[in-house]
């Protein structure tokens, strides 16, 4: 029983991060009919970014622990936003809706970034100085504090997130376009700007999973690339474009892949999800919550 | 192909067997099989392309191609023959199967399933069957088969890509065609997508297959970190920068860019840097590639010589 508490508390925690992460990328392909395949490196980019405010240049060092991390957050989504902005401003923009272009483009811009975050950091793996210490027990499982920060904290982000795509007028913008382009610019919808700052929303979602991982785990120039890959299972799964599939699809993995490891090995949990990713194709392409679209 | 571009691409053939003969230096030799094998994969990559797919698996068929020649040569004692086209024939099977599953989706779909299946089979590359696929370190030790191994896989490339050429202006490569432009309308008037889109694939595996058998047995080596997606993003790089519309654009791509990094092997991870910018750049300004651009400039000077001559007309 103890075993089976403490890998759903595994997945749960896994699947959080997932969750924000994907979230992000669902955004992009539902507006923008891109797949963004430098998602990943813009969550590299939030872990880095902490790395180097908390532990290379030691920043806010003076300041308690929890408000520098704060502000080292704050700042990374900052700058990663504005190098989003201009991204899609020079880049982006204009492959909209193409989907050749738009993924070789992002494909070009990943292998970039890549080689900067290398020439940059080396590929030697960074650790950062961890917040909160210690391990809790939950229902006879046992879990690092850290993990439980994460979590809530990831649960927040999702949260707050559909609250935005569910009730304002920016995230009402964003659903009309990924339903119908054409009809949501007869009703006056401005699809460039909409779409600039829906894709910065999306990466910045990618960014805060970055800085919300990166006390938890190392920082290499490659980790963006296994979470890309876990994303796109999850968009798949949940279906393209979906935000409630792309919740419950991104804690799906998360449970697949505690269970898997746990009684397989990694090796037999990755081509599971990918077999499933490959028959749910085919059985219904457009994912467990999404709707079929042109 | 008129009269003069016949003779132009004779030509051009005899000069690369030629060079497939002469080679002597081992580094020169194995950069120029390299550049043959990478041909082919980026001139098959774009015949599915013509349908209108991209497939992330295409590396993966020539992983296949290359495991099988190698596993059949070193633990089973298979001439190099048999194995050079029984790797094309299972690389061909796979994709029979593999392609009548994902032809059922299309576009991003096919896209992110052909991603998956690449990952399955790096993953079975890596786990399955180890004392003779070798797992993550792979095969090594596997010998050249031949003198005048290089001669060999010069005179197989050109045939290769002349087959190419030939199915793209028959009947079936304007069938593709025809499907990447409408494929209701294609279906329509009663043109089978599903067997079509196959078809092209199954070619292109059986084809990248037998490449994939000749790169085993020139690198000597082979680990499936070769046959990852990765490699399937930079044989479209190569097509894209070569440019898309034209039979000789990925080739152009695949020696312009091959030679590129070559040079820039020295500077480490440079290599990637310039390969990334290199598809930004191309997208941006010259989204029909360096053979479209070339056509697009030709043009310009037919046009400037007819009005030249409308000019004179005139006075």
């Amino acid at each position: 029983m103890d075993t089976f508490v403490q890998l759903i508390v595994n997945a749960l925690q896994s699947g959080a991060i997932y969750v924000i992460f994907s979230l992000g990328l669902t955004l992009l392909f539902g507006v923008m009919k891109i797949v963004n395949f430098a998602h990943g490196e813009f969550y590299t980019a939030g872990a880095f970014l902490t790395y180097l405010f908390i532990d290379k240049w030691g920043l806010f060092s003076s300041i308690n622990i929890y408000v520098a991390y704060f502000l080292a957050f704050v700042f990374a989504i900052l700058i990663v936003g504005i190098v989003g902005y201009l991204v899609e401003m020079t880049i982006f923009s204009r492959f909209h809706g193409d989907m050749v272009s738009g993924l070789i483009v992002a494909i070009g811009l990943s292998m970039v970034m890549q080689t900067i975050y290398l020439l940059m950091f080396t590929a030697n793996p960074k650790n950062i100085t961890s917040i909160f210490k210690g391990t809790s027990h939950l229902f006879g499982g046992s879990i690092s504090n850290e993990r439980i920060a994460i979590f809530i904290l990831a649960l927040l982000f999702t949260v707050g997130m559909t609250l935005i795509i569910k009730k304002t007028k920016f995230g009402k913008a964003m659903r009309a376009i990924s339903q119908d382009k054409e009809a949501a610019e007869l009703q006056g919808i401005d699809y460039k700007s909409i779409t600039r700052w829906g894709f910065v929303v999306g990466i910045v979602l990618a960014a805060s999973a970055g800085v919300l991982v990166s006390p938890a785990s190392v920082v290499d120039p490659y980790i963006g690339e296994a979470y890309l890959m876990k994303a796109f299972i999850i968009i798949i799964l949940g279906g393209m474009g979906s935000i409630p599939g792309c919740i419950l699809a991104g804690f799906l993995l998360g449970i697949i892949e505690s269970f898997g490891i746990f009684y397989f090995d990694i090796a037999f949990a990755t081509a599971l999800s990918f077999i499933l990713v490959m028959l749910m194709l085919l059985i219904r392409p457009q994912g467990l919550m999404g709707h079929v679209s042109r | 192909m008129s009269q003069g571009n016949n003779i132009r691409w004779l030509i051009v053939s005899v000069i690369v067997i030629a060079f497939g003969f002469m080679l002597n230096d081992p580094y020169l030799a194995h950069l120029f099989a390299l550049l043959c094998v990478y041909s082919i994969l980026a001139v098959s990559f774009r015949f599915i392309m013509l349908c209108g797919e991209i497939n992330l698996a295409h590396a993966s068929f020539f992983g296949i191609g290359a495991y099988t020649s190698a596993a059949l040569t070193i633990h089973f004692n298979v001439p190099f023959i048999v194995a050079f086209f029984v790797s094309g024939i299972i690389a061909a099977i796979v994709s029979i199967l593999f392609g009548a599953i994902a032809f059922r989706v299309k576009g991003h779909f096919f896209l992110l399933l052909s991603f998956a299946f690449a990952e399955v089979i790096r993953l079975f590359f890596q786990n399955a069957w180890t004392d003779v696929l070798g797992g993550v370190t792979g095969i090594a030790g596997i010998t050249s088969p031949m003198g005048e191994f290089y001669g060999f896989i010069a005179i197989v490339t050109l045939l290769i890509l002349y087959t190419m050429y030939f199915l793209e202006k028959s009947k079936l490569g304007k069938i593709l065609i025809a499907i990447r432009n409408s494929e209701d309308l294609s279906r329509s008037i009663g043109i089978s997508s599903m067997k079509y889109k196959v078809l092209s694939l199954v070619v292109a595996s059986l084809l990248v297959g037998m490449s994939g058998s000749m790169f085993a047995h020139f690198n000597f080596v082979i680990s499936p970190e070769d046959f990852t997606f990765h490699l399937s993003i930079i044989i479209l790089s190569f097509v894209i920068i070569g440019g898309r519309d034209h039979f000789i654009g990925p080739v152009i791509g695949v020696v312009l860019l091959v030679l590129v990094a070559e040079y820039l092997r020295g500077f480490g991870s440079y290599e990637i840097l310039a390969y990334g910018l290199a598809i930004i750049l191309a997208m941006l300004f010259m989204p029909k590639g360096i053979a479209g651009t070339l056509q697009s400039l030709r043009l310009i000077k037919l046009k400037s010589s007819k009005s030249k001559s409308r000019e004179e007309a005139k006075v």
